[in-house]
């Protein structure tokens, strides 16, 4: 029984720092593409966390539309923003102005 | 943590190789909405003071939460245990959403539907999206790329019967129209990514009367059972579950429909999209148009 409660709780203190990791770096990176792709973590993630407060259907919701919709959105919005430079994806966001 | 990525390549100033786009000032910084803003936020004092401001807001937060954590009328857990068999499912959460509080489910599907209509009313010129047709009819689905082909025919059948599963489970198993909708979408882009189905416009009316089903649906429901149970969205006793279902079904296809035109559907921006043009016309992985027809869908274009 403790061992049960022991990895529970390791496993949500694991899905808490990986969410408070996953916004810090989303918040810091200058690369919209990463951000794209943390938001798509930190979504799946979130999911993972609705499972553990035991509310799957909100954890099915996040999972579809937080991470799946809403990242594809981003995904098509940056890339109508994206300037595709020889072989390099990313955009030119260091550049000057 | 994040270095600076010099991820810039050359080649942003290039010429239009068709010579129809404009060149100059908008043809070399292509993307005038983005900016870096990185070094430009404000003087360091006033980040400072921001991040000051947030502490105790952040504490105040955190108080609210611990607040509202206690604060959950005991009772409703038990009044809602109590009449779940009078809903029609077995579901608590779909008894809850699509008959205790059905106007919420409407009004959320209205906010989809108005979120639907103002992307579309940005919408003018020409749509960027999608493999031409011809791609995907000399090689059938996937336009003869053999990867893109196989996820197609394992992803899009998978979720169009989960999504049906997640559908008709809805009534007593965790799951629901807005799951649903959501995968039927995601096959949806699937298939106009890859030039299979042609991208949905709102224009199309099918489209429209789609979209407007789910909402349509929940109005003439709710107005439907007032002369038997006067008041609106309460159902009649013994309908409850095939009407919820129905509900269900036209909420999921709606979702899905305006998820996908939400996604495909893309405004145009004229002026930017002439200097992507001139930038790199073939350099889309999703598939712009591979041959950019210039000027007739695109007035403001300088």
């Amino acid at each position: 029984m403790t061992d049960v409660v022991t990895t529970g709780l390791l496993l949500d203190g694991l899905i808490a720092l990986l969410l408070a990791g996953l916004a810090f770096r989303l918040l810091r990176t200058r690369d919209l593409f990463e951000a794209i792709m943390l938001f798509v973590a930190y979504g799946l993630t979130l999911a993972l966390a609705w499972i553990r407060v035991g509310a799957p259907d909100i954890a099915l919701a996040e999972a579809a539309l937080g991470a799946g919709v809403t990242g594809a959105l981003f995904l098509n919005a940056w890339h109508r923003l994206a300037v595709r430079a020889g072989s390099d994806d990313r955009l030119p966001m260091e550049a000057d102005p | 943590m994040m270095g600076p990525s010099s991820s810039h390549g050359p080649g942003v100033s290039s010429p239009s190789p068709s010579g129809d786009a404009p060149t100059g000032p908008d043809a070399s910084s292509p993307s005038p909405l983005l900016r870096d803003h990185g070094e430009r936020d404000g003087p360091p004092l006033l980040r400072w003071l921001l991040g000051l401001f947030l502490v105790p807001v952040g504490i105040l937060l955190a108080l609210g939460l611990k607040g509202a954590a206690g604060s959950r009328d005991p009772r409703i857990p038990d009044l809602i245990a109590k009449h779940l068999p009078e809903t029609g499912v077995s579901n608590p959460v779909t008894g809850v959403l699509l008959n205790f509080r059905g106007y919420d489910t409407l009004l959320e599907i209205a906010v989809l539907v108005a979120a639907m209509v103002a992307v579309w009313s940005l919408d003018r010129g020409q749509r960027h999206f999608g493999l031409p047709a011809s791609a995907s009819a000399s090689g059938g689905a996937g336009g003869g790329r053999p990867f893109l082909s196989a996820i197609l025919r394992l992803a899009v059948p998978t979720a169009f019967l989960t999504a049906v599963y997640l559908t008709w489970m809805g009534s007593s198993e965790p799951a629901g129209a807005f799951q649903a909708g959501a995968l039927l979408a995601g096959a949806g882009v699937l298939l106009s990514v890859a030039g299979v189905l042609r991208p949905l416009t709102a224009a199309a009316l099918p489209v429209r009367i789609v979209a407007a089903g789910g909402v349509a649906g929940f109005v003439v429901t709710g107005i439907a059972v007032l002369p038997f149970t006067g008041a609106f969205l309460a159902y009649p006793e013994g309908w409850a579950y095939p009407l919820i279902l129905g509900l269900e079904a036209a909420l999921a296809v709606a979702v899905a429909v305006i998820l996908v035109e939400l996604f495909v559907d893309v405004p145009s921006i004229p002026a930017h999209d002439a200097a992507l043009d001139a930038v790199d016309p073939y350099g889309d992985p999703l598939g712009r148009a591979l041959a950019p027809d210039p000027s007739p869908a695109d007035p403001e274009a300088p």
